[in-house]
């Protein structure tokens, strides 16, 4: 439950005479709420420009509005606070924390959204703090990954940390040939979250929800009359509606090539009917050593054609996956599994059981949001 | 003697744990004034000297507490308004 902060200032003068006030703040708790949401990213200053910040002396960076503009990092102990970082039109990150100078920095209350449509990534590198920010209509929101890494190297500290982050909307894309949008494939592979190695990453109460953008990238849904929604009323559509794609090549230079999701048969938005294929709100692998030692707690998980995919991890000799409490999921997973309490939410799928702090009941379960208790978890 | 009058706004309104509150407190008091003072000497042979001095009267003590506690750094102050930070 979010506490109620009360703080009285007391002002005394010399005869002894006291005036007081006081204010109240709420101490937020649970994944962020669109109410919330809303205030962040509230900006007074407007930078143009691509910008790096390298201080090595606790900058901080209050209220701007990086428009068309990247923001990268080379210092340490850097802050910025109710920013709104909209990128470039390369396919660079919005956010930049590759430098491997980089240690430390701190994002409050921002928002990371592209301002001109594109296949790339809202935040890349590591050492990062995020705190009540928003990503959204991204490839991948958060993408961990170490700079020049060398396999000597294996086992190290991501540094990140995401505290109540929301991550929603990914956009699709969709490619004339394989590698156009994807190594190998025609369609973008979008994960909320992706680790490609390395040890002590925290989720501590963030909403990742894996489902596609609509109305942005390759996803544009219309009626079947054929008049194309708004995103509002694309967003607005009910759960048995169908979903309805312009049709492949309609589009100026011949987008979609592909069709953008493949329909699992449910009908359903909340059965995962837009939920694949190849999206997850968290990829965790091992191409950069094992991805190991989480704090995943209280977090709140959507979508997904596999919600959470570990199967690119495999245990290792003296491997632990962490601690995963509390986390509560949908059933909104392209691959539905059985069913019911059994679609496929976290597929660790490497042997982990035993290696893993995953309860499924009592203190600190892992469950469905209505509560119900997993099953099927692949450890 | 009069009472300050206080006001105090804390921003954000919402805020998650590890973020940072800041309190802006602003007071006043009709007995504040600001006193300068001005000490001319002169000598025997009419030379001068001139030194002044200031002094705030009533100008106030600003203390903060908060429930539950934390600990308030003041940043800023002014002779009617002091900022302090806290982490949530």
């Amino acid at each position: 439950m979010p506490t109620t902060l009360t703080v009285t200032a007391t002002v005394t003068d010399a005869g002894g005479h006291v005036g007081s006030a006081t204010a109240t703040a709420t101490i937020a708790d649970g994944v962020p709420t669109d109410a919330e949401i809303a205030t962040w990213g509230q900006t007074t200053t407007t930078v143009t420009s691509n910008t790096t910040y390298s201080s090595t002396s606790g900058q901080v960076v209050n209220g701007v509005h990086f428009d068309g503009a990247r923001v990268s990092f080379t210092g340490t102990d850097i802050t910025l606070n109710d920013c709104l970082i909209t990128g470039d039109a390369s396919g660079s990150a919005l956010v930049s924390v590759t430098n491997t100078n980089a240690r430390r920095i701190v994002l409050n209350r921002c928002v990371i959204r592209p301002k001109t449509p594109g296949n790339r990534n809202g935040i890349q590198g590591q050492n990062f703090i995020f705190n009540d920010c928003l990503i959204e209509e991204v490839t991948d929101g958060v993408s961990v990954a170490k700079s020049g890494y060398t396999a000597a190297q294996s086992g190290w500290a991501t540094g990140v940390e995401l505290h109540r982050v929301v991550i929603r909307r990914l956009s699709r894309w969709t490619g004339a040939a394989p590698g156009d949008v994807h190594p190998t494939d025609r369609v973008t592979h979008n994960d909320g979250f992706v680790q490609a190695g390395g040890s002590g990453t925290v989720l501590d109460r963030c909403l990742i929800d894996a489902r596609p953008a609509l109305q942005v990238g390759h996803v544009l849904l219309q009626s079947a009359a054929g008049v194309v929604y708004t995103k509002a009323q694309a967003y607005a559509l009910a759960d048995t509606a169908a979903r309805i794609s312009v049709p492949i090549g309609s589009q100026p230079g011949g987008w979609p090539y592909v069709a953008p999701w493949d329909s699992n048969g449910t009908g359903l938005y909340s059965r995962g009917e837009m939920s694949g294929p190849d999206f997850s709100a968290m990829m965790i692998l091992s191409s950069q050593g094992p991805s190991t030692d989480f704090t995943v707690t209280g977090c709140e998980f959507r979508g997904g054609e596999n919600m959470v995919n570990g199967g690119g991890n495999p245990w290792v000799t003296g491997a632990h996956l962490g601690v995963w409490t509390d986390n509560r999921c949908d059933r909104s997973q392209a691959n539905q599994g059985s069913g019911g309490n059994n679609t496929n939410t976290y597929r660790f799928s490497g042997n982990w059981a035993g290696h893993i702090t995953f309860p499924l009941t009592g203190p600190g379960a892992n469950t469905y949001i209505d509560g119900a208790t997993m099953t099927g978890v692949q450890f | 003697m009069a009472s300050p009058t206080v006001t105090a706004t804390l921003t954000p309104a919402t805020v998650a744990p590890g973020g940072v509150l800041t309190l802006t407190v602003t007071h006043a008091d009709t007995d504040r004034a600001a006193l300068a003072v001005s000490i001319t000497v002169t000598d025997s042979t009419g030379a001068t000297g001139t030194t002044t001095a200031n002094a705030v009267i009533d100008q106030g003590a600003v203390t903060v507490t908060s429930s539950p506690a934390r600990a308030w750094t003041l940043v800023s102050s002014t002779l009617n308004q002091s900022v302090f930070t806290a982490i949530a």
